[in-house]
């Protein structure tokens, strides 16, 4: 996605009109105070907030894609901005108390503002909803976007490493039995030297993708290292589990891959290995895992 | 008298690194990660302009600016080990192309050490042999400080992933690490294999000996002269072919069974102690730590290819006795040698 400038945005153009014709209007009417009238704590305060608003609505636009729920968000930021800046001009220019419409520039804004943001965020809540049931076999009920992998849209090993926990102690409570299969691509370092590191990552990117299309919606995938995946499987038994990872195994075989540049076909396989989750906790139970795919690697059936 | 050591070697602020080797190769990887080249750049003194030119030469304490500006725009833990995948054979120019055409480990060892200057200029590959195994050691040749975790990750990763390539092999390497296992512990598993230990006396490298003179495929045993040669001529056209605390380092080692002193060793060198201190300083380094470091692998080496007990070792360092010999030895490794060997 591409990040844009708060600056550029014609949120920011319209913005800056508005308190504009707000300043022009309430300085036409009014006039200056003298500098001994003038309450610093105020400004200080009342200018902070409007900074503080100035930056959620930069950061909002410039993390989120546009659309409805982005606008509305916006929109309401907006207003907000508008009758605190309004306020801090208050400090500086005295209104004739006979006046009343120019209590409107400060108070009417703000109960639109909170209708627009409350529209936002019960829209941004649905949103939620929807993008967390495509995230489902990649978060499980529990986000840190801190751990996710910086190539590939799933969590790594330290992510794996938390999920593992809770899993442990919830399978151990209700007495289920939890699997984990570990997905290992042969001859990775051949692929990267033979095709390039950019396309070894995109084939990364689709291995992960292709994984995923073959789990169901209670199991969780990681990228534990390099070209190695761990699936965690909840409720499993040990033939459920083999059977997967065979599933697991195929697909990664009959996954017909073309390069990006020469349209050349790469052959790849993996070796899967599956364990239980017995007495162990989570650090020694992804070692053993790890211990069994170089056993795997090591037999001469699965040698380079 | 010992003969006085005419040029010195390159150090931490000596132009001895192209700008279009091992940088390009990490700029390349940082930048295929999205990162902003003009931040990733700041305070190395290098334009991208430096790289297509390939003439500009940078000191190493410029490459290790650019390593941790790296570190921290790509904030991954695999960033060493992704960099090291793809830093050999390289296009280091002649000395790349033998290593393409090396016929056995044997071969590709030697290359790597003979020409360390070329293919890692900051960290130098030693290597040695008794009957059941081989050993390469790695060690920091210009004062990396910080970055050495690091570095060694990446030089580790590419010779593994270099040798596993030209060898199509897989074979059992055993890692040994001087620091606490780090928490990204998969990426060593996943990059280096499973034999690992952590808190050891050396970053050290171990394989069985029957895989040294094994035959590799696609091996020129005639080709490759040719590139030795022009990488010989390659050689000689650097600043010099190793760093000044590798010469240290041997000039140290040659002379360990003599009484070794500041004053003696700069006189060597050809420099005052001042100056040989303020060298060492810069290289975040002591005398003392020097000639620490270079009996530890002595004893070390005696131990593990000479066979030699604690008896004989103390002998051959000129310890009077071994009470001495245990409280230096303690001193080098923190452990009793009698629990070490």
């Amino acid at each position: 996605m591409k990040k844009r400038a708060f600056l550029q945005t014609y949120y920011s153009y319209g913005l800056a009109i508005a308190i504009g014709i707000g300043l022009l209007i309430i300085s036409v009417w009014g006039d200056l105070k003298p500098t001994v009238e003038i309450s610093w704590l105020d400004v200080f305060s009342e200018g902070g907030m409007v900074i503080l608003a100035l930056f959620w609505l930069a950061l909002l636009l410039r993390s989120r894609p546009a659309g409805r729920v982005t606008q509305l968000l916006a929109l309401g930021l907006c207003a907000i901005v508008f009758s605190w800046s309004m306020d801090v001009a208050d400090e500086f220019i005295r209104m004739p108390s006979t006046l009343i419409w120019h209590n409107w520039l400060e108070s009417l804004p703000i109960p639109i503002a909170l209708v627009l943001l409350s529209i936002g965020i019960y829209h941004w809540h649905q949103e939620e909803i929807a993008i967390s049931a495509q995230m489902v076999k990649r978060e499980r009920y529990f986000r840190e976007h801190r751990l996710f992998d910086k190539l590939i849209p799933v969590g790594g090993a330290a992510y794996l490493k938390k999920q593992l926990k809770l899993s442990l102690a919830e399978s151990k409570k209700l007495q289920q039995p939890l699997a984990l299969i570990a997905v290992d691509l042969d001859n990775f370092n051949m692929i990267n030297r033979r095709y390039g590191a950019e396309e070894s990552d995109h084939i990364l990117q689709l291995i992960c993708q292709l994984l995923l299309l073959n789990l169901r919606d209670e199991d969780l995938i990681c990228r534990l290292a390099g070209d190695r995946f761990v699936v965690l499987l909840h409720n499993t038994s040990e033939n459920e589990a083999q059977q997967m990872s065979m599933d697991l195994q195929n697909a990664v075989a009959s996954f017909a891959y073309r390069t990006r540049e020469h349209h050349q076909r790469v052959f790849l396989s993996a070796t899967v290995v599956t364990t239980m989750a017995r007495t162990d906790d989570s650090d020694s139970l992804i070692k053993r895992l790890n211990l069994e795919i170089s056993k795997t690697r090591q037999q001469p059936s699965n040698a380079i | 008298m010992t003969p006085l050591i005419k040029t010195l070697g390159y150090e931490i602020d000596t132009a001895c690194i192209a700008t279009h080797h091992q940088p390009a190769v990490l700029v390349e990887f940082a930048l295929s990660r999205e990162v902003d080249s003009r931040q990733l750049l700041r305070s190395t003194r290098i334009q991208l302009e430096d790289f297509r030119l390939a003439e500009k030469r940078i000191s190493p304490d410029q490459y290790l600016t650019l390593i941790s500006n790296c570190r921290k725009l790509v904030n991954a833990d695999d960033t060493s080990f992704l960099y090291g995948q793809r830093l050999w054979p390289g296009c280091f120019g002649a000395a790349s192309q033998a290593l393409q055409l090396v016929s056995n480990l044997r071969q590709a060892i030697e290359i790597i050490c003979e020409f360390h200057a070329i293919l890692s200029p900051v960290f130098t590959p030693r290597f040695y042999a008794n009957e059941q195994e081989l050993f390469i050691f790695w060690q920091d040749a210009t004062g990396s400080d910080e970055q050495q975790q690091f570095l060694l990750e990446t030089h580790m990763t590419a010779f593994i992933s270099m040798v596993s390539w030209l060898s199509k092999e897989k074979m059992p390497w055993h890692f040994e690490f001087t620091y606490p296992e780090p928490t990204y512990i998969e990426q060593y598993w996943v990059n280096l294999g499973q034999d690992l230990a952590f808190n050891q006396q050396m970053n050290c490298m171990r394989l069985p000996i029957e895989f040294l003179d094994k035959p590799w495929p696609n091996a020129s045993q005639l080709s490759i002269h040719g590139a030795l040669k022009e990488t010989q001529k390659q050689l000689l056209s650097l600043h010099s072919s190793q760093s000044f605390i590798d010469q240290l380092y041997d000039y140290i080692q040659t002379h360990i069974r003599q009484p070794l002193n500041l004053e003696k060793v700069s006189a060597a060198f050809g420099i005052s102690p001042a100056s040989m201190k303020r060298k060492l300083k810069k290289h975040h380094t002591t005398f003392q730590q020097q000639i620490d470091l270079a009996r530890k692998n002595t004893a070390l080496y005696l131990f593990q290819v000479k066979h030699f007990n604690n008896q004989q070792i103390a002998e051959y360092l000129r310890f009077n006795d071994m009470n001495n010999y245990r409280r230096a030895f303690k001193r080098w490794t923190g452990l009793s040698p009698y629990t070490l060997f």
